[in-house]
């Protein structure tokens, strides 16, 4: 028994691992982003499940018909803007709850897709096709001398390579533009941004938009980045996650994307696993044991900091 | 001299209540004209207009000779027009920093960002420069949660003269200074009336409207009563202008009986999430029959204590007991089945639920207990009828127990909150929390009386206010409470100095 352990444990841990964490991570760091803008104005905005699922189907389709992941990648995003559109118009026009909102959005969008695949490609389950032209990915030749390098520096796709720049321009426009300061202020006092002549609403509304856009980059890239097929419900909770990980990291981008790691690396293990003989059900339900365990540490943590700042017995 | 501007007929309605009716307002330019009238007059609502956070339903706002009403005006609006608005509950972000809190809005950006990039180098300088000018300290890279109220208040009068306000407009601002702070306020005012600023000034506290006006306007109802010269006017014309009858707030005092000891708090810790309000080894004693007042500038602690005491915050270190039994850190509930009764600081909050009726938030407390419930279910008929009585008992109009909360003024939604506390039998002791905190005057007449009734009747009181004149007429013995500490300790044998009360307010006191 010990024997078996090393041996599954030592095909588990590989350097190669460290790629299919990254890998992993990047539709939930897409995810995560959406949450992080929309709390940043304090929404929660827990829609990103169902956009991500409208992103996934149209991608596939677009790239399918046109042939251009591109073309794919931008429809998706631009749905996503719709989708949050819609939502923003009832939420901040008509007053709807957001929680609401979101709940309509997340099964419309499970419940949609399924419907158009069997329309439009007449299956069900999931739709694989070689004509679904996927998002390149960036091989460096000059690394593959090495494997180890290799597999940790190269082989990336260009959704995956550009949500490094894309989460760091999010910190910086939220923590050192005055569009991040108005944003942020509205979300912390409403009543005091506004008498600053800040117009909420459209802060907020630029806030939905652009998380919406997000959630739609996060489901294009899932369908033709991560993978290149669509399956039913293949979102698979990521938009949760994403919000996960954005309460790990109080909403600043920088550490909200390094918590969705953990969740890249929790999925990518139990990837790993499954050959194995353990129960499937048992491994499918790691990254959400996850998502719990992580949510319960910051929450933890976050209280303990702030009892300890509040404290009358600290000396200030 | 100029007019600059020019508010007519002006009509707003609240949804329970005409909060301005046909009222109007002018001013000229280099002036300091105050706006006077009783809690709920509708001055915080005329000048909120004037600052575009209301859309009016009627009427006309002229400034700088230009009709702004004719188009959407918001507070951007009012802003770009060089109106600048300190209001009685701050607008500051409380995570921000002071810096960032008096920038927001109206943010300089680096040059070559495409406004982009804040340039909080050129921010800086700019603020040193008001700083310097009218001589109030403020510090920029604290978070606003961790200042003082007092500089709170810099803060915001910065912030307003840094969006260029020409015309400022401050509602109700000495109401949480202390005697000495509100004369280095004046004397700020008065530099920048001598540097062409116009000053619209709103309180109710005549001493202080005498002091430093040119011109006086007095609303009564929700309507304009009249513009008066200060030169030619007086406090007791005043007085009646706005209450529109002569005032007596002279409550003839019971005198204290030497009781028992009722509440005996020792040496306690509160944690806040506030640096200066947290509470820091405090001990007292409240005795049967007599009333302890606790005087301080609002954020030195007093909400902490009252919270702390009915169980509502927990205590870190100390005890605290009621009638010999110790009632540290337990439930509200508890607390209170041991003849705890408490007007709690914010009405609208706590106090009452405003979708509930009158009745349902007059017997809230008793409504588990005989008769007015049975084994889990409602009486009816005697809640309303105990309702009824009460209302009696206690004034509160109009009497019909059936109404929302929401729809009662502010005087007579507290007096529900009052009748819920003291009108069950067996209350030892009244935590009293700002218990005449933006209500009429005729309401705080009574509800004083009422504090006053029970004390007599030996109920021991502890009472918190922000209001020095309300503790003078109340207490029996005064402590004073700074940064979470008992700065000093008086009895009011009716020639305690203000001056003196002053000082232990802002920390100096004899324990120092």
């Amino acid at each position: 028994m010990n024997v078996s352990l090393g041996f599954v444990l030592s095909k588990i841990f590989t350097y190669s691992l460290v790629h299919d964490m990254l890998a992993a991570s990047v539709p939930i760091v897409l995810a995560c982003m959406c949450a992080v803008i929309s709390r940043q104005v304090n929404i929660i905005n827990i829609a990103a499940e169902g956009i991500i699922m409208f992103g996934c189907f149209f991608g596939v389709m677009v790239s399918y018909f046109t042939g251009s992941w591109l073309l794919a990648v931008l429809v998706s995003v631009l749905l996503g803007v719709l989708i949050s559109a819609i939502m923003a118009v009832a939420y901040l026009k008509y007053e709807v709850n957001i929680f609401v909102l979101g709940l309509c959005i997340n099964m419309i969008g499970t419940a949609c897709t399924r419907f158009l695949l069997q329309v439009i490609f007449k299956t069900s389950g999931n739709f694989v096709s070689e004509k679904v032209v996927p998002i390149p990915r960036i091989n460096l030749p000059f690394l593959s001398d090495s494997p180890v390098l290799s597999s940790i520096f190269s082989g990336y796709t260009v959704t995956e390579i550009l949500v490094i720049p894309l989460v760091i321009l999010l910190w910086f426009m939220l923590y050192k533009s005055v569009w991040g300061l108005q944003l942020r202020s509205v979300g912390l006092n409403e009543m005091a941004s506004y008498t600053s002549g800040i117009d909420v609403n459209r802060k907020k509304l630029v806030a939905l938009l652009l998380s919406g856009a997000f959630a739609g980059l996060a489901g294009a890239h899932l369908s033709l980045g991560y993978s290149c097929m669509f399956i039913e419900n293949m979102s698979g909770g990521r938009g949760y996650m994403g919000m996960a990980a954005m309460q790990f990291g109080a909403a600043n981008p920088i550490w909200a994307a390094l918590g969705c790691l953990l969740f890249g690396f929790s999925n990518s293990v139990a990837n790993r696993l499954t050959p194995y003989g353990i129960p499937n059900q048992f491994v499918t339900m790691i990254p959400y044991v996850a998502t719990i365990l992580i949510l319960a540490i910051s929450v933890i943590s976050q209280k303990i900091r702030s009892t300890r700042q509040e404290s009358s017995l600290r000396k200030s | 001299m100029e007019k600059i501007v020019e508010m007519n007929n002006i009509h707003k309605q609240f949804p329970f209540v005409k909060a301005v009716d046909g009222s109007r307002f002018d001013l000229y330019k280099g002036e300091i004209h105050s706006l006077i009238g009783e809690n709920g007059a509708g001055k915080s609502t005329m000048m909120k207009i004037l600052y575009g956070m209301y859309e009016i339903d009627e009427g006309e706002i002229i400034v700088n000779g230009e009709r702004v009403t004719d188009g959407r005006y918001t507070t951007h609006d009012a802003i770009a027009h060089g109106i600048g608005m300190v209001h009685q509950e701050f607008m500051l972000v409380k995570e921000m920093t002071v810096l960032e809190n008096i920038i927001l809005g109206s943010e300089p950006t680096k040059k070559g960002s495409r406004n982009v990039v804040i340039d909080f180098d050129a921010a800086r300088k700019k603020i040193s420069h008001y700083i310097e000018n009218y001589q109030m300290a403020v510090q920029m890279d604290k978070k606003v949660m961790n200042i003082s109220v007092g500089e709170m208040q810099r803060v915001e009068i910065i912030k307003a003269l840094y969006r260029g306000a020409d015309i400022l407009i401050l509602d109700e601002p000495t109401a949480v200074l202390t005697p000495q702070e509100a004369d280095k306020l004046f004397e700020i005012l008065d530099i920048m009336r001598r540097d062409g600023k116009t000053i619209v000034f709103i309180s109710h506290k005549l001493k202080e409207v005498m002091k430093i006006s040119d011109r006086i306007s007095v609303m009564r109802a929700s309507k304009y009563i009249t513009t008066v010269n200060k030169s030619e006017t007086s406090i007791p014309e005043l007085a009646t202008l706005m209450v529109g009858r002569e005032v007596f707030l002279n409550l003839e005092r019971t005198p204290a009986k030497e009781g028992e000891v009722m509440l005996d708090v020792r040496d306690i810790y509160v944690p806040s999430e506030r640096e200066l309000s947290k509470i820091r080894g405090i001990s007292f004693q409240v005795r049967k029959g007599e009333v302890l007042g606790v005087a301080g500038v609002d954020g030195n602690g007093q909400s902490e204590l009252g919270e702390a005491v009915a169980g509502l915050r927990r205590i870190e270190r100390g005890k605290v007991f009621l009638d010999g039994v110790d009632i540290t850190n337990r439930s509200p509930l508890k607390i209170r089945r041991q003849g705890f009764a408490h007007i709690p600081e914010d009405r609208n909050d706590r106090g009452l639920n405003k979708k509930h009726t009158f009745a349902e938030n007059m017997l809230a407390a008793e409504i588990r207990d005989r008769p007015y419930s049975r084994f889990g279910i409602l009486h009816t008929k005697k809640i309303m009828e105990e309702a009824r009585a009460r209302s009696e008992r206690f004034d509160i109009r109009p009497r019909n127990p059936e109404n929302l909360a929401g729809s009662l003024s502010g005087g007579n939604a507290q007096k529900i909150v009052v009748a819920r506390e003291l009108g069950a039998s067996g209350k030892k002791f009244l935590l009293a929390a700002q218990p005449t905190r933006g209500i009429d005057i005729g309401n705080i007449e009574g509800i004083r009386e009422m504090i006053n009734d029970a004390k007599a009747e030996g109920v021991a009181v502890l009472l918190i206010s922000a209001d020095l004149d309300e503790i003078l007429s109340l207490s029996d013995r005064i402590i004073v409470l700074y940064e979470g500490r008992i700065t000093g300790e008086l009895v009011n044998d009716g020639n305690v100095n203000e001056e003196e009360l002053g000082l232990l307010m802002i920390g100096g006191g004899k324990n120092d």
